[in-house]
């Protein structure tokens, strides 16, 4: 087997953006409760005593006192529910959706999309002289010719602390009886 | 032609696949959950930071200890110690903390600690194994086309091209194989799992650069990007060994 690489030209590169969009909401729902018939939304509140006991679970401040939760039912009864959430890294703004059943367990995190304020450090230097051969025509454009970064250094950390949050919301909502 | 997209977090990054193909949805969702069950069974297995990983089960261990281990771990840490000893001890997943050596395969499901000190991370290989095995499973269902990328270390398979970024560099076309590239900037590595021990110095390396990696495998581009970031060599013999070829920036 060989490895073939070939180096490219790069036309239209934007300046400050990167985007990639790989669910929609409610494509990320269906796939993540298949055998649900109907998704409802509740729209939860919370005051300060419930924000702080939120933060003291999930360890990060609770954020906001008002989310959207998606309820998945099957015939009238709650599989679980979906959260839509958005985290602001250094670089980046990632969309993704958590999936968490009526037991506070996670089943499943999805990306929704990507987002990275740094995507176009992208240069033409000499660097590319080291390439040997001939070069793939372009223009390509980032996000939908180019989906794929080598060297991203990108961290999930934020996504990871606001899975926590959203457990943390979901069991204090369950036990306040705000949701079923 | 379209492409199918898919994402999770995982292995402290961001996972994503694609799938190239006639729209066959069936198939793309049997495709996706294995691949990124592949990739959550490395990752459960070699995470330094779950602790009921096999990695963070053979740092907690005592010197002489059997460790059970996932094959898959067992397989990182063999690839781990053949280049360990390609590279006369530069490349170290023991980070420099080991004296001698830090541990020894016992079989194909056990690790035996060697040294009790030692503390292994596979940060800097791992990935590209999940990425890898990402890649077979894929494959087994029947995918004939698609990319696997964690987090900048990827794997293409099938005909057609891959436009792929180099970060900070240019673009390139990849056709089969993978690519894999680390940033060194002012002697920080841009995150733990790439931080670069010399076992000399026992202190981390100070470099500036970006090294790129092309090889067959993922594996072996992860891990060389690390013995080229170490020697200064895009030449090294092991590239050529393993059919790679590497750029630095």
């Amino acid at each position: 087997m060989r490895v073939e690489v070939l180096p490219i030209v790069l036309g239209a590169l934007p300046a400050s953006a990167w985007a990639v969009d790989y669910l929609s909401a409610s494509e990320a729902e269906a796939l993540m409760f298949p055998q649900a018939d109907e998704f409802a939304t509740a729209n939860l509140r919370f005051d300060n005593a419930q924000l702080q006991e939120i933060g003291k679970r999930a360890g990060i401040p609770a954020r906001s006192a008002q989310w959207g939760v998606r309820v998945a039912r099957h015939a009238g009864t709650s599989l679980g529910y979906v959260v839509v959430d958005n985290v602001v890294g250094k670089f980046e703004l990632i969309t993704y959706a958590v999936a968490v059943g009526t037991d506070g367990a996670i089943k499943q995190i999805e990306i929704l999309s990507y987002r990275e304020s740094h995507g176009g450090e992208i240069r033409l230097p000499a660097w590319r002289k080291q390439f040997v051969g001939k070069t793939v025509a372009g223009p390509l454009r980032v996000g939908e010719d180019i989906a794929n970064i080598s060297g991203a250094t990108l961290s999930c950390n934020h996504v990871t602390d606001g899975v926590r949050r959203i457990v943390a919301v979901l069991q204090v909502a369950r036990e306040t009886g705000a949701l079923s | 032609m379209s492409i199918v997209r898919r994402a999770q977090p995982w292995l402290g990054t961001l996972v994503s696949i694609e799938i190239v193909g006639e729209g066959d949805q069936a198939l793309h969702a049997t495709a996706f959950a294995a691949a990124f069950a592949a990739i959550a069974r490395a990752h459960k297995a070699m995470s330094v930071q779950d602790r009921a990983s096999d990695i963070a089960r053979l740092n907690a261990a005592a010197s002489g200890e059997s460790i059970q281990c996932d094959p898959w771990t067992v397989d990182v840490m063999r690839i781990a110690s053949r280049l360990h000893a390609a590279t006369g001890g530069m490349f170290d997943v023991a980070l420099g903390t080991a004296h001698g050596t830090a541990y020894r395969i016992a079989d194909a499901r056990s690790v035996v600690k060697l040294d009790g000190a030692s503390r292994v991370d596979l940060g800097g290989i791992a990935k590209g194994y999940a990425v890898d095995r990402a890649v077979a499973a894929l494959r087994a269902c029947g995918v004939r086309r698609g990319l696997v990328n964690a987090g900048g270390d990827l794997r293409a398979f099938g005909s057609g091209v891959w436009p792929i970024i180099v970060r900070g560099g240019s673009g390139l076309a990849l056709e089969r194989g993978a690519i894999a590239t680390s940033q060194y900037r002012d002697g920080r590595s841009p995150s733990r799992d790439d931080a670069l021990i010399a076992p000399s110095a026992r202190a981390v390396h100070r470099l500036d650069r970006t090294v790129t990696v092309a090889a067959p495998r993922c594996v072996l581009a992860d891990a060389l990007t690390k013995v080229v970031a170490l020697s200064g060599d895009a030449s090294h013999p092991l590239l050529h060994r393993a059919g790679g070829r590497a750029w630095l920036q």
